[in-house]
Order: C-alpha cells, then sequence, then structure tokens
C-alpha cells in the first residue's frame, strides 16, 4: 500500500513538473506570438484608414511632427503625399499610389489573419494538452482513497 | 591568555547556517545581481541614447532643413523635408509638453543625462553589495559544509590595550582549539599576517567605531539566540555582511571565521579595544581580520546604502515607455 501510494505521488509529481517546466511556457510563447501578430494587424489598420483619410480629404502635402528620439518632436513637410514606401517585409520598402496601398494592405492583412488562425490553433492545442495531463493527474489522486 | 572566567557556548557552523538554506540564499542573491544587472544595462542604455541625441539637437539648426523620409504610422514614410529647424518640441512628462530652440532643448537633455548618471551609480553601489553577499554565502556554504564551529565567549572590557607585535602569538591557537584542531598548522602563518592585519586594524577601527556600537547589542541577542539561517531578516544579513567582508578571501578562512564571528559577537563596541587588544586574556581576538580593505568601508555603509532608493526614476521611464 505504501509503496505504491509512494509510486502514485512520484508519478503526479513527475506529471506536474511536466505541465508546469513544458506545457505551460509554451502556452506563454504561442500567446506572445499571437500577440505580436495582432499588432501587426492593427499597424496595418490602421496605416489603411490613414491612406483613406488623406484620399478623402485630397490633400497633397502634410504637417506632421517627428519624434527624433526620447520624445523630443520636431516639424516636418510632406509636399506630396501621393507617393508613399510601405513596409513590405525583409527589410524593403515599396512605393506605392493610394490605391496600390490600399491593396497590398488588403492583401497582408489577410495573410496576417491566417497567422492569427494558426497561433490560435496551436494555442487551444497546448491548453488541451495541459487538461488532459490535469486529469490524469486528479484520476491517479482519486484512486488511492478508494 | 585564554582568561579563566571565560564563559561562552559553541555552536557547530551548520546548525546556525545549515549549507543548503545558505545555497538556496547565495543563489537568491545571484538572481538578484542578474536582475540588476539588467537594470543596469538598461539605464546606460537611455544615457548612450540620450547622448547621440545631444549630438543630433546640436546639428540639425545648421541647416534651414533637411530631407529625410518621414515615417507614417509603423510601416509606411513619405519623403519629406524637416522645417523650422531650431523649434523642438520637449516631453516634460505627465503629458506636458515645451517647445524650445535647440540650445535650450540640450539643456534639458543634459539634466535628464546629469539624473541619469546618478541612477547608473546608485545601481552599481547596490551590485557590488549584493556581490559581497554572494561571497559570503558561498564561503558560509562551503565553511558550513565542512563542519566549522562557532565559539563565542563573553566579551569583558579590557582597560589597557596591548599592542599586537607583543602579546598576540600566544593568543593565536589557543582559543580556537575546539574548532578545528587542524587549524593549528596555521599558526605560524598567521603572526606575521596578524601583525600586518593590526595595523590595518586601526584604520578599520575608525571606520566601524560608531557602526559597532550600535550593532553589539543586536549581534550579541542574535548570534547566542541562535536563530537558523534566517537569511531574510535584513539585519542578520548585515551582520552576516560585516563578518563575510572580514573573512571573504583570506586562506586562513577557517580559522578566520570561527575567529570573526567570535569577534562579532563578543561585542564590537569592543572592538575598538579587540582589534588591536591581545591581551593575555583574550584568546584570539582580531588578529585575523579582513585584509581586503577596500571591503571594510563598504561593510560599514553596507546599511547606509542598502537603504538608498533609486533616485527620480518614474517620470522619465515613464517617457521612455512611450516611445
Amino acid at each position: 500500500m505504501a509503496e505504491s501510494s509512494e509510486l502514485r505521488r512520484q508519478k503526479v509529481k513527475k506529471f506536474e513538473d511536466f505541465v508546469e517546466g513544458r506545457l505551460k511556457p509554451d502556452l506563454v510563447n504561442a500567446i506572445a506570438q499571437r500577440d505580436k501578430v495582432f499588432e501587426q494587424q492593427k499597424i496595418f489598420s490602421d496605416l489603411k484608414r490613414n491612406i483613406q483619410v488623406l484620399e478623402k480629404s485630397g490633400a497633397t502635402s502634410l504637417r506632421t511632427r517627428v519624434n527624433l528620439g526620447s520624445e523630443v518632436y520636431m516639424q516636418a513637410d510632406v509636399p506630396d503625399t501621393r507617393r508613399v514606401f510601405v513596409d513590405i517585409g525583409l527589410g524593403f520598402h515599396v512605393e506605392f499610389t493610394w490605391s496600390e496601398a490600399l491593396d497590398f494592405i488588403s492583401v497582408r492583412e489577410a495573410r496576417l489573419a491566417r497567422q492569427v488562425e494558426e497561433y490560435t490553433h496551436l494555442i487551444a492545442n497546448i491548453k488541451a494538452q495541459i487538461k488532459l495531463v490535469l486529469e490524469g493527474i486528479r484520476e491517479l489522486l482519486q484512486l488511492p482513497p478508494e | 591568555m585564554t582568561g579563566g572566567e571565560v564563559k561562552g557556548t559553541v555552536t557547530p557552523f551548520d546548525s546556525v547556517y545549515s549549507p543548503a538554506a545558505v545555497r538556496e540564499a547565495a543563489a537568491k542573491v545571484h538572481d538578484s545581481i542578474a536582475d540588476h544587472q539588467k537594470d543596469l544595462a538598461r539605464v546606460q542604455g537611455f544615457f548612450s541614447d540620450n547622448t547621440n541625441l545631444i549630438n543630433l539637437v546640436q546639428r540639425l539648426p545648421d541647416e534651414l532643413s533637411h530631407d529625410i523620409m518621414v515615417p507614417f504610422g509603423g510601416a509606411a514614410f513619405f519623403p519629406g523635408k524637416l522645417i523650422h529647424t531650431n523649434e523642438f518640441l520637449v516631453l516634460l512628462g505627465e503629458g506636458y509638453y515645451a517647445d524650445r530652440t535647440a540650445r535650450q532643448t540640450v539643456e534639458i537633455l543634459k539634466r535628464r543625462g546629469k539624473s541619469l548618471e546618478s541612477q547608473v551609480e546608485s545601481l552599481k553601489a547596490k551590485m557590488m553589495n549584493l556581490e559581497a553577499e554572494a561571497r559570503f554565502f558561498d564561503s558560509t556554504a562551503t565553511d558550513a559544509a565542512e563542519g566549522l564551529v562557532e565559539i563565542m565567549e563573553d566579551y569583558v572590557e579590557e582597560p589597557n590595550k596591548c599592542k599586537p607585535e607583543s602579546s598576540m602569538t600566544p593568543g593565536l591557537p589557543d582559543s580556537n582549539v575546539a574548532s578545528i584542531s587542524d587549524n593549528a598548522r596555521t599558526s605560524t602563518a598567521d603572526d606575521e599576517y596578524a601583525q600586518i592585519m593590526a595595523m590595518l586594524d586601526e584604520r578599520e577601527k575608525e571606520e566601524l567605531d560608531h557602526e559597532n556600537a550600535s550593532d553589539t547589542n543586536k549581534e550579541l541577542g542574535e548570534f547566542e539566540t541562535e536563530a537558523p539561517a534566517e537569511d531574510d531578516s535584513s539585519s542578520d544579513e548585515e551582520e552576516i555582511v560585516e563578518a563575510a567582508t572580514r573573512s571573504s578571501t583570506s586562506p586562513h578562512s577557517l580559522n578566520n571565521k570561527g575567529n570573526e564571528i567570535f569577534q562579532n559577537s563578543s561585542g564590537n563596541a569592543g572592538k575598538q579595544t579587540s582589534q588591536t587588544g591581545f591581551s593575555a586574556r583574550r584568546s584570539f581576538t582580531g588578529s585575523i581580520i579582513e585584509h581586503d580593505d577596500a571591503n571594510l568601508p563598504k561593510s560599514s555603509s553596507n546599511q547606509s546604502t542598502t537603504s538608498n532608493p533609486a533616485k527620480p526614476v518614474s517620470r522619465f521611464k515613464m517617457q521612455k515607455g512611450n516611445r
């Protein structure tokens, strides 16, 4: 009796360690990655909105404040806003007109949404595994009293 | 030498500082050292950013306008120009901005740099203290594992101090016989060592006097009630550090540890006499003291610096966070 309960206790501990040591960090990582993709999504949707506003107002020049670092700003003037340089990834920026930029942004958004899907699946997977292991532990713990 | 009326206690190190707990404490201290290291790196990063910005702000007014790529959101740029190159909008914190010229902006940034520097200094001081603690814990762990024993005798005030050269030799091996008999081997080497130590003791005395006077009673109480090694209690740590810094790097560490704890416990107020007082009755007081006197000022200032908070941080931090 005592030995088997000791063995059981060891198994329970092993399972718990596995959950804490592998599964939970994995979960945290996956959530962090997904958040990053969310941020990208937000950036691009903001960009799209701004370009649409520009298009609607038909403004060709722009006056903004540029952050030089440490929140020190300086005025900047953009004489011609019809050409935008958009970051397409891998360190490249491509010169677009407004409509081209909007097309690109929608393509990009579709891709980001797919990535979010993937990460969501992964997260659900890991959560299921955690649940499984916890159930196993619970089963092990419920047997001894009987 | 070992006077007739000495009474004291002998406690093995393991009971006071259990090796496992000491190792845990050492690990904790190492962790906090790592954390402080990260903070230090971060603040130094801020500082170098600040310097770069100062240079930039100084160069900008040289031209009427500069051609730049103006960012638009996080992922797009417009080609454009920087205009009004002598006007800067500076965030002062809490949502307040100020329009300043280049020269005024540089002054603001220089003041920021100074406050950052003071942060760096305080962080460095904290780290040094932590490192001393870590060293002590490490050495204590090894000592405890080796079965070092701590001997405490009540201190009786001596009316006259004897100079070390004359009376130190007889005192050396006797008192700690109980602790580790093998350490008697170090007595001859200790003699010369002790002589040098005695001279340093004079210096220490001044630094430690006022500290020890207040600490004496505390230490007596702490050690003799042999609280188990709860390294969380800060006063414990302070004393331990004091003891540690006096003995950490000595090769005669085993012998020393017993001596110094003894020394500490039996009245550091009496340290004034104990360090130089090699009276015949005191078995072995103060002869082997930490020769790394660079540590001493720290040990005495340990109690004060540990209470030094970091300087004005929040506002500037928030600024950085806004980026």
